[in-house]
């Protein structure tokens, strides 16, 4: 039998708590696997402790972290992991998302060749205007990314433990993994699962809710594409606007030349003028995102090996002698 | 210099499941001429035809061969650095994997690299590719010799002899490749090049297109910038903030002139403004020179510092006679 753990990052207090655990562990008993429970208490650390108390005889051995105050998923994701051996991990929200049925479809979904499974949410029980709503975000970060999953916004997940290794994830991060486990080359599916209960806000999510979704994307885009070599994006984008600014200058100045302007109180050349800032701002932006990257960033392996052949191992490096020596020589007098 | 103990050679491959064969087959035959031990990493940069299969099947008929596979594809840089971390030589050849390279060379590079060169660079002169390639790639190498100070005829040849610890020193990564021997001079190391021959593609297909032309050359830009500059990054932003500079002191100085001579309404608020725009340029690179610095400042400077293995020191005595130290 295999080992899992099952993460549950509670992060609200609601009444079912203790029957959610309850399903997760039928669901593993009835797949005949060995799953420790591991309550990550996200800031209702008291909650938690009371409701356990409260029932005296759990329903299996569990290991709660307790967080003295909110932090992100991914921050959760972290804790837990540091607290278990498991190779195969289910994360899960506050509550139970999807039916007992679909997380055992979950579960065994993750297969040999399978490093990630993620739900995508059908016969959904939300109201009409959060679906809109998920389903414009979730079309807006396809189109961006050119990945194929239509359900971000359900945090159940059935991961191994490589992937969330590798990949470091850090703020609201834990939202896109599939998008980086498959960026990174893992192999990720997703399944349809029957959307069992939502909690949490209708309709208006918040100013603060939709302008974070939207530095995610930009984040996500940025990330995808530019994180090693910021200086083509930035350089480019500068380079338009510099060319646009020396453009609105060369007309004007053509106009004076032929009479047809006049350059003194003539606000193209404060507009051509604040162009070329604009373009040197961003450019430099670039350059000093290169420096970053050159002076931090080296260290970090672009490559990711699936399989070698002909014994290779990470200690394959030889030791040139010291007499070897290359560059310059230095003669003192 | 004494010849090496072992020699790697490193093919990254992309899709060349009909070239790998053929390349294996020719390395065997010049084997002979090496004078040394030698290694094969091939290194399969997430190919999506059977190229891996074909490495594993070719394991079999040559013991000195190794393979990497990438879980996807991550471009020719990173299979080149992970042929350099997991390869055993004390010198390092690489070269294409699509047959243009021609594996007799190899011989070639090892004798000029016995000289005392730490990177031997081919150069294709004869070269068999199409002109839209051939020009971008002429105008490429004259910028990047003009600018780094280190002059090679033909940056783009993967053909190349490096010694072990000098390539490592690099820590390459995104698509540096083409400019190895232009960072390898900030640690010192002596470069050198010749002729190899080229051959036109036999099988695929170019993996580069247009777009490389402008990634290239903003490579090119970073490269400079980070040879220049990374060690005092504050001064390049002020180079950069230079003409900035002089704009809004000539423009403050119009603005004051048209003030005291009355001039038409407005003149004087009108240059005051550019002034100040102008001197908000001056600030704004000012303060990003300074982040940068910062970066450096708060960094380990390894960067900054020579591979003690690149400085030899001798000491002469009275009497003229040399020793090391």
């Amino acid at each position: 039998m295999s080992l899992w753990s099952a993460i549950v990052i509670v992060e609200d207090e609601l009444n079912d708590f203790l029957h959610d655990l309850e399903v997760i562990t039928d669901v593993f008993a009835s797949l005949k696997c060995r799953c420790e429970l591991v309550v990550v208490a996200n800031g209702v650390g008291k909650f938690v402790e009371h409701e356990f108390e409260a029932v005296g005889d759990l329903v299996s051995t569990v290991t709660l972290v307790e967080l003295s105050q909110k932090a992100t998923f991914a921050t959760c994701m972290g804790a837990a992991l540091d607290t278990t051996d498991a190779q195969a991990l289910l994360v899960t929200g506050s509550y139970q998302k999807i039916s007992r049925e679909s997380m055992l479809d979950l579960i065994q979904s993750l297969d040999a060749p399978t490093d990630l499974v993620v739900p995508r949410r059908c016969n959904r029980v939300d109201p009409g205007v959060n679906q809109l709503q998920s389903s414009f975000f979730n079309t807006v970060v396809r189109v961006i990314t050119k990945t194929p999953f239509h359900d971000l916004n359900c945090n159940v997940r059935a991961v191994r433990r490589k992937v969330l290794e590798e990949l470091e994830l850090y703020g609201d991060m834990y939202r896109f993994l599939p998008i980086l486990a498959l960026e990174r080359g893992f192999r990720v599916r997703e399944i349809d699962c029957e959307h069992h209960q939502e909690h949490g806000k209708v309709g208006f999510m918040g100013y603060r809710e939709y302008a974070a979704r939207l530095i995610d994307i930009a984040l996500l885009f940025f990330r995808s594409g530019h994180s090693r070599k910021p200086l083509r994006f930035f350089g480019a984008k500068g380079v338009l606007f510099a060319g646009a600014g020396v453009f609105v200058l060369a007309a004007v100045s053509f106009g004076r030349v032929a009479g047809q302007t006049a350059l003194g109180n003539n606000p193209w050349v404060i507009l051509g003028l604040m162009l070329i800032l604009l373009g040197v701002q961003i450019s430099g932006i670039g350059l000093v995102g290169e420096i970053l990257v050159f002076t931090y960033g080296r260290h970090k392996k672009d490559y990711i090996i699936e399989e070698t052949l002909g014994g290779i191992t990470a200690s394959d490096t030889v030791r040139v002698p010291e007499d070897q020596t290359f560059g310059a020589e230095l003669h003192l007098p | 210099m004494q010849a090496p103990k072992l020699m790697s050679i490193v093919i990254p491959l992309f899709n060349e499941e009909e070239s790998v064969g053929r390349l294996v087959e020719r390395i065997q035959e010049i084997s002979p001429k090496f004078e040394c031990k030698w290694e094969l990493l091939l290194v399969d940069d997430g190919s999506t035809d059977g190229t891996w299969e074909t490495i594993v099947e070719l394991k079999g008929e040559l013991p000195e061969l190794r393979g990497i596979k990438f879980r996807t594809n991550r471009g020719q840089t990173a299979a080149m650095v992970a042929g350099f971390d997991l390869s055993r030589g004390d010198v390092i050849i690489t070269l294409d994997g699509d047959l243009q390279n021609d594996p007799s060379d190899i011989p070639a590079l090892l004798k000029k690299m016995s000289e005392g060169y730490d990177i031997v660079s081919g150069w294709r002169r004869d070269r068999q590719d199409h002109w839209s390639r051939v020009f971008p790639s002429r105008v490429a190498n004259w910028l990047i010799s003009k600018s780094t100070g280190v002059k090679l005829h033909d940056y783009g040849c993967s053909l190349k002899a490096y010694r072990t610890e000098c390539i490592r020193s690099i820590q390459a990564y995104g698509e540096m490749h083409r400019f190895f021997p232009a960072l390898a001079s900030m640690t010192g190391a002596r470069v050198a090049e010749i002729v190899v021959d080229h051959h036109p593609r036999q099988f695929g297909s170019s993996k580069y297109g247009f777009s490389r032309v402008l990634k290239v050359f903003s490579d090119i830009f970073a490269i400079n910038l980070i040879i220049r500059f990374s060690t005092k990054p504050l001064k390049g932003f002020i180079y950069l903030a230079l003409p900035f500079g002089a704009m809004a002191a000539g423009f403050w100085l119009l603005a004051s002139i048209a003030w005291l001579s009355s001039w038409s309404d407005g003149k004087s608020a009108f240059f005051a403004v550019i002034a100040m725009l102008s001197l908000f340029g001056v600030v704004s690179l000012g303060a990003l020179g300074v982040l940068a610095e910062l970066a450096v400042i708060t960094s380990d400077l390894s960067h900054t510092r020579l591979e003690r293995i690149a400085v030899r020191v001798s000491r002469y005595c009275s009497r003229g006679r040399g020793g090391e130290i």
